[in-house]
């Protein structure tokens, strides 16, 4: 008898599980998506034609702040990872909850910066700068955005009756795997934009 | 390759909730330390360093708490195909734009708004 | 036999239109593909045509220039994204559970929300011939003519969603398809005893599934400074145009052997089952196919030998070009292999395969040529191009594609196309596309450019523009024989059997067309060509069990509705906001839909 149904402790070729595989296929596919953004952002750097410039703008210290805020919703988010997986829903759930709201300061500050810029004069439309900053940090936020709402649905899934089922380990590593690299993308971008001198 | 293979849904992970906090603790660390370098004057050898602690970042977030290095070794194949092929296309457009002879057209002067020594990487691998 | 369970919540009817609209079947899957490709393919013939007959005769007067640039640009278009890619993800998803040993594909709702997304992207980019007009920048849109100081009114911006649309499909479709072929295949079934359409289909959905997103992130960028006033690509502001072109060709240049490697792994089924013989150098075939995916992404800037690069990256982008050569000339060679010594039976889907090689081999011929940067200087933007490009996408992904036909037909229907009207179709294309395209060659050297409207007497380009029109309209009657084929079989009684071709690989050993549930008794699998292994041991593949209990996943109406939002979202990117909350909204509730929807 064969089962054409997906569901945890299912036989698959290589033994991992196709949810989890897909989900590490697709994050392959987005290293080229944020690649090209960030190969743009570096090709236009030094590029614009008028103010207000990179020097001017980032501010390295807050900037600092947000970054350690993602790198800690990374802590919390494999905190609930292990939970799930041990079956410690509490935990589960706390640190759920706290990555939700971790990641819910880091939109805070993107939004607070972002209103920085444009009260300084930059738009999307400005120059180089702003153009390639605002789609590469704006892309990158709305990924963020996507995650925060994928993990509060996994929160209000999780306080059903049946919880998340018997996939909670799987759904919340998966869930988990979208969150670091959303988190190892601004890694990328906090050093490339923010750290090396242009 | 064609044994079958039960998925498990715990990975018998060797990591504790207690090295999770402690990675995450070195990596607020060297997050810290990337910010100092930043500011001090360290010349040429900024960018190396600053490359070489984002990439021991990235690299401890991936292998550990996405837990890749204790997962099948496909997971790693497809992961590292999409970050090297990305890190090689970001490399050479890089190197397209920064030798753009088309700068240079025009009797435009590539230092006042051309490509030519901008692009840090290209000005750092002096190519 | 095969039981569904469902629910109050979800279709439950087996039949008519409900049937296909919630379908999570590959099988209805693929059909829907191929139909809605092959229409494309029909609706992009008509384009060629027009254009053909608007170049039979100098200074024609069948079309205006304006008109004229919204043909070629919407011909390329629907060729390549809705005619071709739809065909082989027809192929792909028909075929792989069915060649790997599986009941469906790893995501079956996935799968069909793949469809729905792909018919709201067609529709919404070929709706623009009546929304203030088609994209005509070309297919490739290269900036600054793409910007909204030269292409005013909103084509060009059907183009970037129209494509955004389309690449979210491939891109759900290939992550499925990937999936499944890594992660599903039958025991015994390794991946070196895949067969080789399974190979080009994986190689071709990585292919996919690392070019798209450059080609969204530029297919952005060109939104935004259009409508957002950013300076991506206009030069004004700091902008540069060439940027475009390179975000552009690192995904089109992947994407033609996304056009090609599918037809490749169609033939190498065929020529070994109408040879009567393996295929030949099977492993040499599997890693040139790698080979060919991995050299592609090293290419792209073959396409801008023009464009003022530099002399290294000439030369380089020059030497992996001629390199890429290798692995496609190491098929041809193991195709031929294949054929020798064999006993060849001359069936319609024979003389589509052995086409494929001769006439690929002449547009690769024309394609090296391109491949060094002086020669190309000559030939770049001149009909020479259009007659390599026709060589290898006509020649060869075309002629795969109706080999898969004729040889998968009674696969599907449980009918044979008639071999006569067969062999008749395949002259008339054959002999059409030749007379069609290869003057092209003497045109392209002796100067005519492409994307032309029109072209004045005198110049010697007037006798092979009327060949080559004349050429067309043999090759279109040729296609009208192969729709009169069709509909005459399809009102027969099935007859085929389970295995009419003797055929190696796993599709041939169930039921023509398959049960739902694809495999009474999943196989086990010995050898490279299964079927064949089990023929010459004498191994019967066990019975199937009195009672079968297999479950297949219910019908959804949540694809459905998912891709209604999508194509909301696209057209309120085309209008108003609004109506992209709107499908925001709808899509959102999709997602809670289809995550709450049993699927046991």
């Amino acid at each position: 008898m064969s089962e054409a149904v997906t569901h945890a402790e299912h036989h698959t070729s290589t033994g991992v599980d196709n949810r989890m595989l897909m989900m590490w296929i697709f994050l392959a596919s987005e290293c080229l998506f944020f690649g090209s953004l960030i190969s743009t952002y570096l090709i236009y750097q030094g590029e614009s034609l008028v103010g207000p410039l990179p020097g001017e703008l980032l501010n390295i210290p807050i900037t600092s702040a947000s970054t350690f805020v993602l790198l800690m919703s990374s802590v919390t988010m494999v905190l609930a990872v292990y939970g799930a997986q041990h079956k410690e829903f509490l935990m589960m759930k706390l640190n759920l909850l706290a990555t939700i709201i971790l990641g819910t300061i880091f939109l805070g500050f993107q939004v607070v910066e972002f209103t920085e810029f444009v009260h300084h004069g930059l738009l999307l439309s400005t120059n180089q700068f702003g153009s390639s900053f605002y789609l590469l940090t704006g892309l990158h936020g709305t990924h963020v955005g996507i995650g925060v709402i994928y993990l509060i649905s996994l929160l209000i899934g999780s306080s059903r009756r049946n919880g998340l089922g018997k996939d909670a380990g799987l759904n919340l590593e998966i869930a988990g795997l979208y969150w670091h690299f959303v988190d190892i993308v601004w890694i990328v971008i906090f050093t490339i934009i923010y750290l090396i001198p242009s | 390759m064609s044994t079958e293979a039960q998925t498990t849904e715990s990975h018998g992970s060797p990591l504790t909730p207690r090295d999770y906090i402690k990675i995450g603790l070195i990596l607020t660390v060297i997050t810290i330390v990337e910010l100092i370098a930043s500011y001090i004057e360290l010349g040429a050898l900024l960018i190396p360093i600053l490359i070489f602690l984002s990439l021991v970042k990235f690299v401890a977030v991936v292998a550990l708490f996405m837990h890749l290095k204790y997962e099948a070794r496909i997971l790693t194949q497809m992961f590292v195909m999409g970050a090297v092929l990305a890190t090689c296309i970001l490399i050479g457009l890089l190197y397209l734009f920064r030798n753009d002879p088309t700068d240079a057209l025009g009797g435009v002067d590539p230092a006042s708004g051309g490509h030519a020594a901008r692009i840090w990487i290209g000005h750092y691998l002096h190519i | 036999m095969a039981t569904a369970t469902t629910s109050m919540s979800q279709p439950h009817q087996k039949s008519g239109v409900w049937d296909w609209l919630t379908t999570v079947d590959h099988k209805k899957i693929g059909v829907l593909y191929g139909v809605s490709g092959f229409s494309f393919l029909l609706l992009g013939g008509i384009e060629a045509l027009l254009i053909r007959t608007q170049l039979a005769v100098p200074n024609g007067t069948v079309l205006d220039a304006e008109l004229y640039n919204q043909l070629f640009t919407m011909h390329a278009l629907t060729m390549i994204f809705m005619a071709i890619m739809p065909m082989g993800a027809s192929f792909f998803n028909y075929f792989i559970p069915l060649m790997i040993g599986a009941r469906d594909v790893a995501f079956p709702r996935l799968n069909a929300l793949s469809y729905w997304i792909f018919l709201s992207g067609a529709l919404i980019l070929t709706s623009s011939f009546i929304f203030g007009g088609a994209p005509d920048g070309g297919w490739f849109a290269y900036a600054p003519l793409s910007s909204e100081d030269y292409a005013v009114g909103r084509a060009m911006d059907f183009y970037t969603v129209g494509l955004v649309v389309l690449g979210l499909s491939s891109l759900m479709a290939s992550l499925n398809f990937a999936v499944t072929i890594i992660n599903m295949r039958a025991p015994g079934m390794t991946m070196m005893r895949l067969p080789v359409f399974m190979w080009m289909t994986i190689v071709v959905n990585f292919l996919l599934i690392l070019s798209l997103p450059v080609i969204t992130v530029a297919l952005a960028q060109l939104y935004f400074d259009r409508n957002f006033a950013t300076n991506f690509f206009s030069p004004a502001q700091g902008g540069d145009p060439i940027l475009w072109q390179h975000l552009f060709w690192v995904f089109g240049h992947p994407e033609v052997y996304v056009l090609i490697l599918p037809s490749m792994g169609i033939i190498s089924e065929v020529l070994p089952v109408f040879s009567r013989k393996p295929l030949f150098g099977y492993a040499a075939i599997v890693f040139a196919g790698v080979a060919i995916a991995v050299l592609g992404f090293a290419v792209w800037s073959h396409h801008m030998f023009t464009t003022g690069l530099d002399t290294v990256p000439k030369i380089v982008f020059s030497a992996s070009t001629m390199a890429i050569g290798v692995p496609t000339g190491i098929k041809i060679f193991n195709w031929l292999g294949t054929m020798y010594g064999g006993q060849i039976r001359f069936t319609t889907a024979m003389y589509f395969s052995v086409s494929f090689i001769a006439l690929f081999t002449i547009g690769g011929i024309s394609g090296v040529m391109h491949g060094s940067p002086p020669i190309d200087t000559q030939q770049q933007d001149t009909y020479f191009i259009v007659a390599h490009l026709h060589y290898v996408l006509f020649g060869g992904a075309i002629m795969g594609i109706f080999a898969g036909i004729y040889y998968w037909f009674p696969k599907m229907t449980g009918r044979f196309l008639n071999e006569t009207l067969g062999k008749i179709n395949f002259w008339l294309m054959f002999i059409g596309m030749n007379l069609t395209f290869f003057p092209m060659h003497f045109l392209g050297l002796s100067g005519m450019p492409r994307r032309v409207y029109t072209y004045d007497s005198g110049f010697g380009w007037d006798a092979w523009n009327m060949v080559a029109t004349i050429g067309s309209y043999i090759l279109a009657f040729g296609i009208l024989i192969f729709l009169f084929n069709f509909f005459k079989t399809m009102r027969q009684e099935p007859t085929a059997g389970n295995n009419p071709w003797d055929g190696a690989t796993l599709e041939w050993a169930t039921s023509s067309p398959p049960p739902e549930h694809d495999f009474d008794v999943i196989p086990e699998v010995r050898d490279r060509d299964p079927l064949w292994y089990d023929r010459d041991n004498n191994i019967q593949q066990p019975e199937p069990p009195e009672e079968n209990h297999i479950h297949l996943p219910p019908p959804s109406y949540m694809p459905l509705i998912m891709g209604f939002g999508v194509a909301l979202i696209g057209i309120g990117a085309l209008s108003h906001l609004a109506m992209t909350g709107l499908g925001v909204a709808v899509v959102i509730y999709s997602i809670w839909g289809w995550v709450l929807e049993p699927i046991d």
